[in-house]
């Protein structure tokens, strides 16, 4: 197996990270990661790395914890301990948003 | 070459030439050195009064509610003003890492993380009024829904009570889960630098294994933006909620339909107040000045001064809404109970006015703004006449109510209602003093993202950019990197 060899550089700035990682991705070099002590931004898309998917999940878990709630409640008003009065949207939201967060 | 372009204009958030990791040294420093002698008074102090108010809550809970002096007019006294004052001083921690996050107002960075702390803490008392005020406290499950061996007899859900407990315990998970999303990298610092073995564990497990991995960063930005986009809504909606707590009722005082903005403007005023209490003085017990400036002082006496005056606007539109409806009943609450300064209550109610009507006002001078004496001295008033407020609308409101035989004497709190309140300002500050010795009160890597944009030596660079004409400063911007 051919050996695998690392180089590690270390930037004062983002000044002169960023061209240092634009030109190392040029030449065919395949960065591994850099660690910064606070957000860089583009930094990412510099790097090539995709975009997060994060806001996504939070929307299906957001819309999942909403329909439930929903759901539980119209359940519960309506046939099970029947009032006649409907659901709440608005703070089965929040229901949701806190299932969406946990 | 800059990643962002900031106007000369614009005042500098990070005052000195400060260096990376200056910036570091400087806002950590406090918590690896021994605390102060007057931390350890001012601890004490929060302590003793937390246990005084855990002794006045045992004799709550053990004699019941009668150690209150609330009667059967008077059903809502002091614990509710207090439940309400702290969950408005609890609204400011999160219009300021959320709102001015989407609205990308740099100078959030300064503040946020200590108003954070204080939102959540604020919740904390906040939580406690309800809560015991139920009396039965081992019952208060009893709030949650689930499927129980009661019937299954469920909560109303109708009621904006429970609205209440949904609400404040959505806006404690997320304002935590915000406060500690972007305390992990700060404490990731902290871990680092550690010179003890426990020390460097603790902080580890507090980190979650932050390296600073640009994916990591990724995910954090993306996180928080998440964060700020669910807490936005709920700045708005929780003490909407609150204030549903009285405008539904039918008592003359509460129903009114001005109550949601009202409520909300009132909770971002007392808590930027709230802010400025805390923010001045832990500037200038840990010499942050450079960090926490004026600039941000001002930008903070702005927003009081407007919330303060919208509050005002209320005011008069509820005098004038009692008189304008000609019910009797409103216009007796408005005319007599409150705006009358002879009226048993009246009192109470010019306190209100002077406090948060007519003295925030001071703040459309920029001089007064930028007083730092005068900044906390008025946060201090705008409090207690948030506190007023509160009193005014729950005990004016409700001690001659339609039928004059039930009227009320005249009510004032026991030892062990007052008891309960101080005990809130010592939980708050235990949990403060806490905050301020074993985490960073700034936001370490946030100032840090903000110091080559807005910082003072930083603003010079941009002077040779400011210079240059727009077609050439965009083709260079363009081929940057």
């Amino acid at each position: 197996m051919a050996k695998k060899k690392f180089v590690v550089g270390c930037f004062d700035t983002e000044d002169t990270l960023f061209p240092a990682v634009k030109k190392v991705r040029t030449e065919g070099y395949k960065i591994q990661d850099v660690y910064t002590p606070f957000a860089v931004h583009g930094l990412d898309h510099a790097l090539g790395m995709r975009e997060t998917s994060l806001h996504t999940a939070g929307f299906i878990y957001g819309i999942t914890g909403t329909t439930t709630a929903i759901s539980c409640i119209s359940w519960i008003f309506t046939k099970d301990w029947p009032l006649d009065i409907g659901g709440k949207p608005h703070f089965a939201l929040q229901l949701g948003f806190q299932l969406c967060l946990s | 070459m800059s990643l962002k372009y900031e106007s000369q204009l614009r005042e500098p958030l990070v005052y000195g030439n400060k260096t990376y990791h200056q910036v570091t040294e400087d806002i950590i420093r406090p918590i690896e050195a021994k605390p102060s002698k007057l931390w350890y008074i001012g601890f004490y102090i929060a302590v003793a009064l937390l246990l005084f108010g855990v002794y006045s809550i045992y004799r709550e809970v053990t004699y019941g509610i009668g150690q209150w002096n609330l009667n059967k007019t008077i059903g809502w006294g002091w614990d509710i003003t207090n439940f309400v004052w702290w969950v408005g001083i609890g609204h400011a921690g999160t219009l300021i890492s959320a709102i001015l996050l989407l609205f990308r107002q740099g100078w959030r960075t300064g503040v946020n993380r200590a108003a954070e702390a204080m939102t959540i803490f604020a919740v904390m008392c906040a939580g406690q009024f309800p809560i015991w005020h139920m009396g039965r406290v081992w019952m208060a499950f009893f709030v949650m829904p689930y499927p129980n061996s009661r019937g299954p007899l469920w909560v109303n859900f109708n009621s904006p009570l429970l609205w209440d407990v949904f609400a404040i315990s959505t806006y404690f998970t997320v304002s935590l889960l915000f406060w500690y999303s972007g305390l992990i990298p700060d404490f990731a610092t902290v871990r680092d630098r550690a010179k003890t073995k426990l020390r460097k564990h603790l902080y580890g497990i507090a980190s979650f294994g932050w390296t600073g991995s640009t994916k990591h960063w990724q995910r954090h930005e993306s996180l928080s933006l998440v964060l700020a986009g669910l807490s936005t809504p709920l700045v708005l909606s929780v003490h909407t909620i609150v204030s549903f707590d009285f405008a539904t009722s039918v008592i003359p005082g509460w129903h009114t339909t001005i109550f949601p903005p009202y409520f909300v403007a009132g909770a971002v005023f007392s808590g930027f107040a709230m802010v400025q209490s805390l923010m001045i003085i832990v500037r200038k017990v840990f010499g942050m000045e450079d960090y926490v400036t004026m600039g941000h002082i001002e930008a903070m006496n702005k927003v009081i001064v407007l919330t303060g005056s919208i509050v005002g606007i209320a005011y008069l539109t509820e005098l004038f809404m009692g008189w304008y409806s000609q019910n009797k009943y409103e216009g007796y609450t408005f005319w007599y109970s409150r705006a009358n300064l002879f009226s048993p209550y009246g009192w109470s109610y010019w306190g209100m006015m002077a406090c948060n009507v007519l003295s925030p006002q001071i703040f459309w001078s920029r001089k007064m703004r930028r007083n730092l004496y005068v900044t906390f001295f008025m946060s201090v008033i705008v409090n207690i006449g948030m506190w007023f407020e509160r009193f005014v609308i729950i005990v004016t409101s409700i001690y001659r109510d339609y039928l004059p035989s039930s009227w009320s004497v005249y009510y004032s709190p026991s030892t062990w209602e007052i008891g309960f309140y101080l005990g809130s300002f010592g939980l708050f500050f235990t949990c403060f003093f806490l905050f301020a010795k074993y985490m960073p009160v700034i936001a370490v890597a946030e100032i840090k993202y903000v110091l080559k944009i807005s910082g003072e030596s930083y603003k010079d660079d941009m002077a040779s950019i400011e210079n240059k004409d727009a077609e050439q400063f965009g083709h260079e911007m363009a081929h940057a990197h």
